[in-house]
């Protein structure tokens, strides 16, 4: 499970990507599509599956036009 | 410690805002909105008041319905709170997921959808609605 956020193992998160992001292009063509907005990718466990999920856009993906991400900074080390 | 070195005598390009905000103003807030001139804003754990608005499953509650039919979406609220950033001025960076936090039914939302296709053709209804003014929409 995805930190608690996705009951299923990170291939079927990557899939649920890539279909829905298929359909939204096909729906809506003029629009960027992108995401998956994670924070925090460079903590244990996290930058692992953001490696991940930057792989399987590579070979699945036909609706990945941008990376989202943010960081939260409530402390000083995470500004690092 | 890291060092900023800064050549003013290169020219780059315009500054990027940096001056962006999360959900919507309130009433109290809007006028400090305009005055700093917000360029956008990013919705992300939306409520208007206990009103829970924004996300996929706001606006399209009842997974089973037929996504292609609007009376199965509930913009109304959603409405509202989009006016009062459109009011203030700033841009719209919508994304279009779920929160976490004060939900009575977390397991809702982070079980995988029966299909994925389903949810992304009610994602794109949403940005039809808002980009293109499907279902009674605004743009």
């Amino acid at each position: 499970m995805l930190h608690g956020t996705f009951k299923a193992l990170a291939q079927e998160f990557y899939r649920f990507y890539a279909e829905a992001a298929h359909t939204i292009k096909q729906m809506c063509p003029d629009v960027q599509v992108g995401g998956y907005a994670p924070c925090a990718v460079n903590e244990p466990g996290r930058y692992e599956f953001f490696l991940g999920f930057l792989n399987y856009m590579d070979t699945h993906s036909h609706a990945f036009d941008f990376l989202s991400f943010h960081a939260y900074a409530d402390s000083a080390d995470k500004l690092k | 410690m890291a060092e900023i070195h800064v050549n003013a005598l290169n020219s780059t390009g315009a500054i990027k805002p940096l001056n962006g905000l999360c959900n919507a103003p309130q009433m109290r807030t809007l006028k400090y909105w305009k005055r700093a001139g917000v360029p956008y804003t990013r919705l992300h754990d939306s409520f208007l008041g206990l009103w829970h608005v924004v996300d996929v499953s706001a606006v399209f509650p009842e997974f089973s319905k037929d996504e292609n039919d609007p009376a199965s979406n509930d913009f109304v609220m959603t409405d509202r709170y989009l006016a009062k950033v459109l009011e203030s001025g700033a841009g719209i960076i919508s994304r279009l997921g779920e929160t976490l936090y004060d939900m009575p039914d977390v397991s809702k939302i982070t079980t995988p959808p029966a299909s994925y296709e389903k949810r992304g053709r009610i994602c794109a209804h949403i940005i039809m609605h808002y980009n293109e003014g499907w279902n009674k929409g605004f743009h």
